[in-house]
């Protein structure tokens, strides 16, 4: 359990005094322009103000009874003011609150989805603690929220300025997340860069009895990290209108996530009845999260009478103080030839998240024209980047592989296991982007507008690298830390003139990228009072590079309408439709970035290499698509107190595409009902349903001729991609959500009453043309349907709350809250029964099948 | 519950009760209970008999007149005067809102039949014939364009452009209780400044329109009052 | 649960030293200033012009705009606070309605006054009253008031901010913008939020207390957002989710609904940035990407929250099958015999399926990463 780190804090804070004795005027929030930390709550109370939600009596007005409305029609709260009190004999007032009490949890207090985010205690909690502090005369302020639920989940955030003059933030948080609550690994160094196994297992050398026993043995746990942040910033007038702002975060995110570990792939090798099982290893591990991030934001802006100017610049450092995980492999790694293997396959690595340091500037400038017009132009220039030391190919040692006749695939560590093996010793990694943007808008008169937009992106990888290895003259990578290659003949993922000379591997990296030109016109029309239209045709032309295809274009066009002729209703609905077409969608791009390509490379047996993909393949980002959409959005104040919303939307995407996606539909509903009849009385009543489907299709390949004639033919109907071959998956998907939420002031004791709930259905099906297209053809008798077990998510929350005002200033609230849910997901199935199945060993158990959980608590109030 | 817990929460307890003890001091020193603060936002027009009123009216008549012209200047005339705002002012005679020697005692014995036909009464009685106005003097101004300088509105919003209260346009939004507004015009002067003398100590403040003429009354000086009072008492 | 008292008291050690330390500085300033009140007070001898005249201006300096405007005295004296100076907005549905003052508004808006003095908006004119007398920071949003005053229910009399109101939305937007143009809002023109019609007072409500800051028009910002957005917000109910539902995050991290370089109202120059601002690691770059991950983040995932895990769009293998169709293992039809619980249990499908093995797949910087499973 950790608790604040009580130096950076105070440092803080420290820095946030000096900041108020600057003499500074002037400057309006500019937050909703920056990403993050502008809601501060938790699983308590996700507002984080609700306990200061108590609307007197009165009601905004001695004129009128009830609320205005917005002039959309949504009913406003009723007013809740905290009641102020003078502070010594000077112009401030000050108020607050203090809410302290007990939590305890009850039944599964364990549950993935009930910790998900919140990380639940039993214990003393605080609620919230809030102090305002205001300066009639001055205008000055500060203001300081709080809440503690953990060590892991808590904040604390404090706002001081002089309106309209300066404002300082600074803030701590601790945001819990919860991966899982029921893993189970069998290595120790859970947490750490280095997992090896129990004792009782042999790496590279194990019984599948014994991996059994060792995931038998290993203690539950919990798979999850804590966000760490604190933060600082600075707003106010530097000199005559220009306004600066400045702000400095820190996070620091530890904790683990489930992670992986690679063996080469075990299905093809099931066990021939040996106690070492079959072949390969997959393994589930778990990594460390060990993340420090910096960010740091600088904004100048100068707002004019005709001039509008602003400055932006971001910089962020990612570190990662783990950057690496070891893994020890159990399993026995044996080639197909029948040879004996040089070694064990013992050990594994991954390469986790290098540093990375990211700058943007951004630069925005806006100029009014008469006509109600404005010209907006805006540029940014941004730049991520990394030069971590790269770890060598493979970290064994000793020889892996096998020799014997004409296969003589050794694999000697000590040429790869060395930073000497790389043709580059750090990675140099670097991507540049561009953003240009220029936006003119005119409103000659109050029934007409339009605009022009052009926009253009781009995106530069700069990043070069060859997988060349010094020391023995070949081109490419040790596979899988050499189990493929101590697996089957020819493939360790090498590349030379001799042995490998028939092996088709990558060997340099795809450095990704895409120039995006958008042009936008839009109308308006303002036909009537109560009638607007707006339509807005854009074509977004996109050059991706080294991709499919080179050239992308999309025509959109969208409708919208806003009326609020339905009496005292306001409905927004648009319709949209857009299609995409392109260049030439050549199904391998890649070709210069493998071995093929290069000098020396002969093709085994005389035949060219095996298609890389099927032709016929379209990625769904790449695809020619058509797209529609239409949503209706309507707010209807019924009577004086209580509002109808509700949402109608469906989009339907077809993709050209005979294999790859074909089409998503999504079609749902939303209602609400709230209704608010007095300052002490509030209620609501919500529903919606969604549905959701996508379609696409794949074909198997004829794996008996790879490496055969017709095995470097693409062609979907050919010998590699048979049509019998081919085949379909369906996801339908279907969510219903539901609550019930009321809560009245009966004056001697308010009382809050909530019901929410939810459920997700999933269901998939599939469809094929013939046997082939499955691994396993017998295994198409034993599943007649077609489909799979359905998922399902199912979430019902009850709460309820009852408050008593003690004294005027003091209350008791007790409040509980029953959770019950029920899951499946068919990845999951029969991990409850073992993890270990022949060389595969899983870690995550997978969420609970059913829990339910009892939150109650009793929390003292005391207004200060 | 751990020892820690347990300590917060008898921290806790002890703010409580530290806060419990200084609020029964001050209860202590509060006056008597007063009678409930009347919420009129959703005070619905009157209606009642006028006929049955008028044979109820009798003893009213001593000093309101008997067609509820007043007989004396210190009693308010009541001839045309809204019916909602005079069923209301006799509801807080009745009820204790607002207190007057005499009216307390006259409205105490009367039901709420009495009431509303006693106020539908009065209001269809012709109102007292318009006087010689000075449309140019400091009340007229005052009435329909207030005085900026000093805060003062004008009271035709809410009194109405002929002082014969308020002609609202229908807008969609939450209204005042606009007929519980009363009629101004022809009152009498004495009475209008001890109404607005009322307002402006808090006198009358049990209502939610009362706190609106609270906040106007502040704002006028004792010679606003008399330009006032002389406009409307021979408008 | 030893550590609590400790950061407890770090917590209340901290508030109360700042509650201190304010008041000296406050006590200070407040000494330095003309004696409050008396302008008001001397009253009789101002007229509505003068009153216009002092009228506040409060694009936190617009006193360059001010002096700009041959219809306003010219000013170079600094105000006390950047609220002194708002001019007041022209309504062109009463275009000879004058300034009447704040005082005069309050006298019947007199619980409107007490609400709004919660609010920061309000209070900040206030403070800019206590220094300056009488002044229309009413009139500074709602325009010259005394048609109002006269026939309050007359339509356009006042400019008005809700349901009902005559003043358009366009002109609505203009008062807010005539102080608040720029920074945030510098792409407010020709957002969706703008061509839909709305209006400030949509979401926010500077009338009262109502959000703990951001003068919202209910008490979070997403609720605020769910008056319209339900849809998205009920995919906050599913199972895997952002944290909007435990308090822990708003559609405004991501979103700027004043308007944005991008169509989503993205505050970043494209999508994958405003994930990196929390997954940094993701950011890179790496020796090897995947393309569609360095392309856009949206191509797996939906941010707004899933029926799969880690916010995928489609369950796992599938996902990765609707692109990947090469040779041998990535392109067999998966079958529930497949599954843990079968008779043939296949890598492929179980657990993280693909990712047991390709587990950096969102790009690798290991030399042997090419296929992401280094």
């Amino acid at each position: 359990m950790r608790t604040i780190k009580p130096m950076p804090f105070a440092i803080l804070l420290g820095l946030a005094g000096c900041c108020m004795a600057l003499p500074a005027v002037a400057g309006d929030g500019s937050d909703s322009m920056r990403v993050g930390d502008l809601q501060y709550g938790n699983g308590l109370d996700p507002r984080g103000w609700t306990p200061l939600m108590a609307p007197g009596d009165e009601g905004m007005s001695w004129l009128h009874p009830g609320q205005l409305r917005t002039p959309s029609g949504a009913l406003y709260p009723y007013p809740y003011g905290p009641p102020t009190r003078p502070l010594g004999g000077g112009d401030w007032t000050y108020w607050g609150l203090l809410e302290l009490g007990y939590i305890h949890v009850n039944g599964d207090r364990n549950a993935e989805f009930f910790r998900q985010y919140t990380d639940w205690k039993n214990g003393a909690a605080l609620g919230l603690f809030a102090l305002g502090f205001d300066n009639r005369k001055t205008g000055g302020y500060v203001e300081f929220r709080g809440s503690r639920l953990s060590a892991d989940d808590q904040y604390y955030r404090l706002r001081a300025g002089r309106y309209g003059s300066y404002k300082i933030e600074a803030f701590y948080r601790d945001i819990p997340h919860t991966v899982s609550t029921s893993a189970y690994p069998v290595w120790n160094g859970v947490g750490s860069t280095d997992l090896t196994l129990p004792s009782g297992l042999t790496p590279g050398d194990s019984t599948i009895a014994a991996v059994q026993q060792a995931s038998r043995d290993a203690p539950r746990r919990s798979i999850g990290l804590t966000r760490t942040r604190e933060g600082l910033s600075l707003e106010g007038e530097l000199y005559r209108h220009w306004i600066g702002y400045a702000s400095v975060t820190n996070e620091e995110r530890n904790g683990t996530r489930l992670w992986g570990g690679p063996m080469f792939f075990s299905f093809a090798f099931p066990s021939t009845g040996s106690p070492y099982g079959g072949n390969g290893g997959v393994l589930e591990t778990v990594r460390p999260i060990d993340f420090t991030t910096t960010d740091v934001n600088l904004g100048l802006r100068n707002v004019g009478k005709l001039w509008r100017f602003n400055a932006v610049y971001t910089g962020s450092f990612f570190r990662d103080h783990k950057d690496h995980l070891n893994y020890q492999n159990p399993f026995l790694i044996t080639n197909v030839v029948g040879l004996p293997n040089a070694g064990l396959v013992t050990d594994g690595q991954f390469s986790l998240e290098p540093d990375n340091d990211y700058h943007n500037l951004r630069l925005e400038l806006s100029r009014e024209l008469k006509w109600h017009g404005e010209l907006s132009l805006a540029a940014a220039y941004g730049t991520m980047r990394q030069n971590d030391t790269l770890l060598p190919p493979v970290n064994c040692t000793g020889t892996l592989g096998f020799a014997g006749g004409p296969f003589q695939q050794l694999i000697p560590c000590a040429d790869w296991n060395t930073t000497a093996a790389l043709s580059e010793s750090s990675a140099h990694a670097r991507i540049d982007t561009g953003l240009f943007d220029a936006k003119l808008s005119f409103h000659p008169s109050s029934a007409f507008g339009w605009h022009a937009d052009l926009r253009y992106y781009k995106e530069d990888n700069k990043t070069r690298y060859l997988a060349y290895n010094p020391l023995t003259g070949q081109y490419g990578y040790i596979s899988e830390n050499g189990s493929q290659g101590s697996v089957v003949p020819g493939e360790v993922g090498i590349f030379d003139n001799g042995y490998y000379s028939t092996s088709n591997v990558q060997i340099a990296n795809i450095p990704f990228g895409y120039d995006d030109t958008l042009f936008e016109l839009g109308v308006d029309w303002n036909a009537s009072r109560d009638n607007s239209f707006n339509l807005v045709y854009t074509f977004d032309h996109n050059e991706p590079k080294h991709r499919e295809r080179k050239r992308l274009d999309e025509q959109r066009l969208k409708l919208s309408w806003v009326s609020k002729s339905l009496g005292d209703a306001t409905l927004r609905a648009s319709i949209e439709y857009a299609d995409r077409t392109g260049g030439h969608y050549d199904y391998d791009p890649y070709e210069a970035y493998y071995s093929a390509s290069l000098p020396g490379y002969v093709p085994a047996d005389g035949i060219a290499p095996t298609a890389f993909t099927v032709d016929a393949m379209r990625k769904y980002d790449m695809s020619d698509r058509k797209e529609s959409k239409a949503r209706v959005i309507l707010l209807y104040p019924l009577g004086e107190s209580s509002t109808v919303s509700a949402t109608f939307y469906g989009s339907r995407d077809q993709y050209d595409a005979q294999v790859g996606r074909q089409n998503t539909r999504t079609t749902g509903f939303t209602g609400e009902w709230d209704w608010q009849p007095s300052p002490r009385t509030n209620a609501s009543v919500y529903v919606g349903a969604e549905s959701t489907h996508l379609k696409f299709a794949n074909v198997a390949d004829n794996e008996a001729i790879v490496g055969a004639a017709g095995s470097e033919d693409p062609s979907l109907g050919g010998p590699l991609y048979p049509l019998e071959n081919y085949w379909h998956d369906l996801d339908n998907e279907r969510d219903y959500n539901a609550g019930v939420n009321f809560s009245h002031d009966f004056g001697r004791v308010r009382l809050d009453l909530g019901w929410n709930y939810t459920q997700s259905l999933s269901k998939l099906d599939y469809a094929y043309a013939s046997t082939a297209a499955l691994t396993h053809p017998d295994a198409a008798a034993l599943t007649p349907d077609d489909a799979f077990p359905n998922n399902h998510y199912r979430s019902s929350t009850f709460s309820a709350s009852l408050g008593f005002p003690v004294t005027r200033s003091v209350g008791v609230r007790l409040f509980g809250q029953y959770q019950s849910g029920s899951f499946l997901d068919w990845h999951y199935l029969g991990f409850d029964d073992t993890l270990v199945y022949d060389h595969r060993i899983y870690t995550d158990e997978g969420p609970q099948l059913h829990y339910s959980v009892t939150v109650v608590g009793v929390m003292l109030n005391v207004k200060l | 519950m751990t020892r820690t817990s347990i300590l917060l929460l008898a921290m806790a307890l002890a703010v409580a009760a530290a806060g419990r003890a200084q609020d029964a001091a001050t209860a202590a020193s509060a006056a008597a209970p007063a009678a409930p603060f009347a919420d009129l936002r959703r005070q619905a027009p009157v209606r009642g008999d006028a006929q049955a009123g008028a044979g109820k009216a009798t003893v009213c008549a001593a000093c309101h007149g008997p067609q509820g012209v007043a007989v004396a200047p210190t009693f308010p005339n009541l001839a045309g005067q809204s019916a909602t705002y005079l069923y209301v002012q006799l509801k807080q005679f009745k009820e204790g809102q607002r207190r007057d020697p005499v009216m307390s005692g006259q409205a105490a014995p009367l039901s709420d039949a009495d009431m509303r036909d006693l106020a539908a009464y009065y209001a269809s009685l012709a109102p007292k014939p318009a006087g010689p106005a000075d449309e140019s003097s400091r009340g007229a101004q005052l009435y329909a364009a207030g005085d900026p300088a000093n805060g003062i509105p004008p009271c035709q919003g809410c009194h109405g452009a002929d002082a014969q209260g308020p002609r609202p346009v229908p807008n969609g939004k939450p209204q005042p209780p606009w007929a519980s507004f009363p009629h101004l015009r022809g009152q009498s002067a004495i009475y209008l400044a001890k109404a607005l003398g009322d307002y402006k100590s808090g006198a009358r403040a049990d209502n939610s329109n009362a706190r609106v003429m609270q906040g106007v009354a502040q704002t006028l000086g004792d010679e606003d009052v008399q330009a006032l009072g002389a406009y409307l008492s021979t408008r | 649960m030893r550590v609590l008292p400790l950061s407890f008291a770090v917590v209340l050690a901290v508030a109360s030293a700042l509650g201190g330390l304010l008041v000296l500085p406050g006590g200070a300033r407040a000494q330095q200033q003309a004696s409050p009140g008396t302008a008001s007070s001397s009253g009789g001898s101002l007229s509505q012009d003068d009153i216009a005249r002092m009228l506040p201006s409060t694009d936190m300096g617009a006193n360059a705009a001010r002096n700009a405007d041959p219809h306003l005295a010219p000013v170079n004296d600094s105000p006390a606070t950047p609220f002194d100076a708002a001019p007041i907005p022209h309504n062109p549905l009463a275009p000879d309605a004058q300034a009447i003052g704040a005082k005069t508004c309050v006298a019947c808006h007199s619980l409107e006054n007490v609400q709004a003095s919660h609010s920061l908006h309000v209070a900040s004119f206030r403070a800019g009253a206590a220094n300056t007398g009488p002044q229309a920071a009413c009139e500074s949003c709602h325009g010259p008031g005394s048609e109002h005053a006269k026939n309050p229910t007359a339509p356009g009399s006042i400019i008005a901010f809700t349901h009902g109101s005559a003043t358009t939305p366009q002109t609505q937007q203009e008062v807010c913008l005539g102080c608040h143009a720029g920074g945030a809002r510098q792409h407010w023109i020709g957002s969706v939020h703008q061509e839909r019609g709305l209006s400030c007072s949509d979401c926010h409500n500077p009338m009262a207390r109502l959000s703990p800051e951001g003068v919202l028009a209910k008490p979070s910002i997403n609720e605020v957002c769910a008056t319209c957005h339900k849809d998205i917000m009920a995919k906050f109910n599913r199972r895997s989710h952002m944290p909007l539902p435990e308090g822990q995050m708003s559609c405004v991290d991501c979103h700027n609904p004043h308007g944005t370089l991008t169509r989503p109202l993205l505050k970043t120059d494209t999508v994958n940035e405003t994930c990196y601002t929390c997954h940094a690691e993701k950011r890179g770059p790496f020796l090897f990407e995947h393309a569609p991950v360095r392309e856009s983040c949206l191509n797996c995932h939906d941010p707004h929250g899933s029926n799969q895990q880690t916010l995928l769009v489609a369950p796992l293998p599938m996902l990765c099958q609707q692109c990947h169709t090469m040779t041998r293992h990535p392109n067999d039809l998966q079958v529930p015999t497949n599954l843990g619980n079968g008779s043939t249990p296949d890598e492929r499908l179980m657990g993280r399926a693909c990712l047991t093995c390709h587990t950096n797949i969102h790009g690798s910087n290991n030399p042997s990463g090419s296929r992401f499973h280094k």
